[in-house]
């Protein structure tokens, strides 16, 4: 009996050292996140006018990724 | 966050020309809380949070190729805008009337979602509390159910059955391909983002 309450909390244990891996992974640190965002700001220029994008694109020969977000890209959200 | 990572930040930075535009106060905007930069950010499944972020892949002319609503993984948003270069290809040629042209768009919205990997499908199950929206608040409508009795059940208890929903990756397409070729100006986000409550947060800073 004992064998088997032990081999069930080992297990428990496992299972809940494996789901907060998991959550771990799927989360970004704030640093790490704000070192993101200013890489996107920096790295790329961001248009705030739809028609200067659509002018850019056509003269550059390129597709425009339009974001619609709640917040601002260079802000908190 | 997933605009900064690869594939999807070269794939922008090589390809389109990038802007945004807050939407805060729009009618068909959601709520969400007050996220700092420099605060923690969660990877969450595709298609997360589709009325406080829509993806528009866009012509040099304003014509709308793709949406995507919500968040999106790197890798599986490249996938997408790869479908857009398609699409944009047949916008841009002079060789096919405009009804051919919407029929193509139809085709490849359509067809587009028999190449999803298992993963991309597996990272495109919707969120459980927007499962149990739209059993509990749209059940005889919504386009997001495809097993309305399971849905039903869920909607009354528990945790929903994945079979009983379509995965956003299926629903995007699916919607995309009754809006071939729209101009932004007349693209109709409120019904297009609909699916799911409209307050999105999954307070990562708490966590």
């Amino acid at each position: 009996m004992r064998t088997l309450i032990g081999l069930a909390i080992g297990i428990s244990l496992l299972v809940s050292q494996a789901s907060a891996a998991r959550r771990a992974h799927r989360m970004v640190r704030g640093p790490e996140a704000g070192a993101r965002v200013e890489h996107l700001l920096t790295e790329l220029k961001w248009e705030t006018s739809l028609e200067d994008a659509k002018q850019r694109a056509a003269a550059e020969g390129k597709l425009v990724f339009w974001v619609q977000m709640l917040g601002r890209i260079d802000g908190s959200t | 966050v997933s605009l900064s990572q690869d594939p999807a930040f070269g794939a922008l930075k090589d390809r389109f020309v990038c802007g945004y535009q807050d939407i805060t106060g729009k009618s068909y905007a959601g709520r969400s809380g007050i996220h700092p930069i420099g605060g923690n950010a969660i990877r969450t499944t595709n298609g997360a949070g589709p009325h406080n972020l829509q993806l528009f892949m866009l012509a040099a002319d304003g014509t709308v190729l793709h949406c995507l609503p919500g968040y999106w993984d790197p890798a599986d948003l490249v996938h997408e805008m790869e479908l857009a270069d398609a699409l944009h290809a047949v916008w841009r040629d002079g060789a096919l009337s405009p009804a051919d042209k919407d029929a193509r768009f139809r085709d490849l919205q359509t067809a587009h979602v028999d190449g999803h990997s298992f993963g991309m499908v597996r990272r495109s199950r919707m969120q459980a509390f927007d499962q149990k929206f739209e059993a509990r608040r749209r059940l005889e409508t919504s386009d997001a159910i495809v097993d309305r009795d399971a849905a039903a059940a869920a909607g009354r208890r528990g945790r929903p059955p994945q079979h009983a929903f379509k995965t956003t990756d299926r629903l995007v397409h699916e919607r995309m391909a009754a809006r071939p070729f729209r101009a932004y100006e007349a693209f109709d986000t409120a019904e297009y983002v609909d699916y799911g409550r409209p307050k999105y947060d999954k307070r990562e800073d708490e966590r």
